[in-house]
């Protein structure tokens, strides 16, 4: 399973862990995936569309998933998905 | 009978008249412990038996504050006395050099100097490590402004007023953490001994304005003064330790302040002399909709709030924002099917007291929310969600957004909502279907003028004790509809400028209206710099200004649609936010204003209400 690394901002919806491993296929399987095991950072990272937030970024392997394939980018075991605050927001 | 500083031990120097003494009986008035010291025994013993002679405790001590040793020893007797000294207000101060500083006596100008930072040295050292120890503790400085400006003659007391802003910050930064907060208050000109002394020879040649202002009888009370320092708990906090929780009484008004970056809360006594505040609540987030829900025994406050990465969120607090509750997953969302995502939650709206657990909410995309858990979840109001013309609702400069929800108190079937840009709609079957009501309502940016909806409405507020009327200030334009907005009537007479943003009315009279006039929507500032709230108390047939205590020129103010509000008391206090960071005051309608607060972030939303 793909690995996903929280920003210590939402960790503490995750029960405090600042990695969870999910399954899923693809980088949007996963995020919903994961909204549902944890609500509280599903509901920060995606919209009430499922559509990722638009100052979240997110990164497959040190890559921005805007310069692969967006949400449909293929993820599976060992890779490592990072979930980060945009440099933006407020 | 106030006991908020119940419990509280209070030191206050150059206690035996004047600006300390009546600090003392302040203090004493709030129920701390009061001690005064002073040079002078009799004035001392005097001022200690005005406290007491209001059933108070209070002792008085004969000291010089430039001695050391003297002040240490006056502290132990204090706290063996009286308890731990958790309250010092450095107030002893002298003016014995008016005059060029080549001419004055060197003697008494360095005088001046000693006793007010001297004094304030030994003081503060002789009853901060024992506030450190205890974690909690707070210095107020007596400032002046002549610690602010260049004030003319007087260059001792100006250097040692001007040593209090340094002390000051550098103390509380010293302290941050450790539960000490310090503060400068400066009063102004107050009619004291100390300014009498200062009608002398050498003052009258050097500073002769303070005799004729004097004379006509300008300058505050010492008594003006001290209700200040006594509420010098939260005010100011930005000077010091970020203050989480206020206590607030049964009776006392709270007022909620939403800004880009988070929100403060204000409590202030039933009279509206004395505030104490807190905050920030929510760090960093836009704060658009927020206020106190005192319905069904709860102590209720809600919160829209929106991080600039996570987004939007309601969020509740009951024991007035010491914690707040975030309901994981989210609480006001679009349902599946309609495309849609919770941009901004723009207002939280208690039902009457007939539904006190149903709350609406305004948001961007423009839709209506029900919530019948008093806040906690909350429903899309499919009948509006599903109306024909919501296709052809356009953006303003905002957003696409509802941001007025008015439920009739008299009848819990009707209600209007504005949406700007939509107009307003009315329901009479509790928000099952909607019809649009802005017959008169213009529409500048349209090539019809005055459509059957699309208006950029502003705020729409319902006047007190007439259930059928209306006030409404638009995108230019004032109006007034006294047939529940079937049909709306122009009342824009003497103003400077029709454009703006808020409306308030009057929570009983229905010929009272206040709003807050903008130059234009190319330049959305106070017209001509100055800074006024104008009144009707004729339901808009004329409009008077009001603008004793705001400023007069050069204050580029703006106030947007939910920065302006009413506690509903009588007489009633208002109070407004501008998007430069002020909060202002009013304890009387308007007659005369203050500034509560400055430099918050740019406001966009003000409530106030009464906590039962």
């Amino acid at each position: 399973m793909p690995t996903v690394h929280l920003p210590a901002a939402l960790s503490g919806y995750a029960a405090g862990q600042r990695r969870v491993e999910v399954a899923g296929a693809t980088v949007g399987k996963v995020l919903a995936t994961l909204g549902q095991a944890h609500p509280g950072v599903g509901q920060r990272v995606l919209d009430d569309r499922g559509v990722l937030r638009r100052h979240v970024n997110v990164y497959v392997n040190g890559e921005s998933i805007r310069y692969l394939e967006g949400v449909e980018t293929p993820v599976g075991d060992g890779d490592e998905v990072w979930i980060l605050p945009a440099v933006s927001g407020g | 009978m106030s006991r908020r500083l119940e419990g509280q031990v209070a030191l206050v120097t150059g206690g035996g008249r004047g600006i300390g003494r009546a600090i003392g009986v302040a203090l004493g008035s709030a129920g701390a412990r009061v001690a005064l010291a002073a040079r002078s025994q009799d004035e001392v013993a005097e001022a200690a038996g005005a406290v007491e002679a209001e059933g108070k405790v209070a002792r008085g001590w004969t000291l010089d504050v430039t001695d050391l040793g003297a002040v240490a020893g006056v502290v132990e007797e204090v706290e063996a006395e009286l308890g731990p000294v958790t309250l010092l207000v450095n107030n002893a101060g002298t003016a014995h050099a008016p005059g060029p500083l080549w001419e004055v006596d060197p003697d008494d100008w360095w005088r001046d100097l000693e006793v007010h930072v001297r004094g304030a040295f030994n003081c503060c050292r002789a009853v901060l490590p024992g506030m450190v120890e205890r974690g909690g503790g707070r210095v107020v400085n007596i400032g002046s402004l002549a610690g602010a400006r260049d004030e003319t003659y007087i260059s001792g007391y100006a250097c040692a007023k001007t040593a209090y802003l340094r002390l000051t910050g550098t103390l509380a930064a010293e302290t941050a953490g450790l539960g000490v907060t310090v503060f400068c208050v400066s009063p102004g000109l107050v009619r004291t001994r100390m300014v009498e002394e200062l009608l002398g020879e050498a003052g009258r040649r050097w500073r002769p304005w303070i005799a004729a202002a004097a004379a006509c009888g300008s300058g505050r009370r010492p008594e003006d003064n001290a209700s200040t320092v006594s509420g010098c708990r939260g005010r100011l906090g930005r000077m010091s330790e970020r203050i989480d929780h206020i206590d607030v009484d049964s009776g006392d008004v709270l007022v909620a302040v939403g800004t880009m970056k988070g929100a403060w809360l204000f409590a202030g006594d039933p009279g509206r002399g004395e505030w104490r505040s807190s905050g920030p609540h929510f760090r960093g987030e836009q704060v658009y909709a927020i206020r106190f829900d005192g319905r069904g025994g709860r102590r209720r406050l809600l919160a829209g709030t929106e991080h600039g990465h996570w987004g939007p969120a309601v969020q509740w607090s009951d024991d007035l924002g010491r914690t707040w509750s975030d309901p994981p997953g989210g609480n006001v969302r679009f349902p599946e099917g309609t495309d849609a995502s919770l941009a901004r939650v723009w207002q939280l709206q208690p039902a009457g007291d007939d539904r006190p657990d149903t709350v609406w909410a305004g948001v961007e995309p423009a839709a209506l929310f029900r919530s019948d858990d008093a806040g906690e979840t909350f429903q899309l109001v499919e009948g509006l969600w599903n109306h024909p013309h919501r296709p052809r609702w356009e953006p303003g400069g905002g957003g696409l957004c509802l941001h007025t929800v008015l439920p009739d108190p008299a009848d819990p079937d009707r209600m209007w909502i504005a949406i700007s840009t939509g107009g307003v709609y009315r329901s009479e079957d509790g928000g099952d279907s909607w019809q649009p009501r802005n017959q008169g309502i213009r529409a500048v940016f349209l090539p019809d003028k005055y459509p059957e909806f699309g208006q950029c409405v502003h705020k729409v507020a319902p006047a007190g004790g007439r259930p059928d009327r209306l006030y409404l200030q638009n995108h230019w334009g004032l109006y007034r509809s006294d047939d529940a907005g079937d049909s709306w009537e122009d009342m824009a007479n003497g103003v400077p400028s029709d454009f703006g943003f808020p409306m308030v009315a009057h929570p009983r009279d229905p010929d009272t209206a206040w709003i807050i006039p903008l130059d234009s929507d190319q330049f959305r500032v106070a017209p001509d710099g100055q800074a006024r709230v104008y009144r009707t108390r004729d339901a808009g047939a004329a409009w008077e200004p009001l603008g004793d205590g705001l400023p007069e020129r050069d204050a580029w103010l703006t106030v947007l649609r939910d920065g302006f509000a009413s506690d509903g008391l009588d007489p009633a206090g208002l109070y407004f936010g501008t998007r430069t960071g002020e909060l202002f005051a009013s304890a009387d309608e308007g007659g005369h204003w203050r500034a509560l607060a400055e430099w918050l972030p740019p406001v966009v939303c003000v409530k106030a209400a009464v906590v039962r």
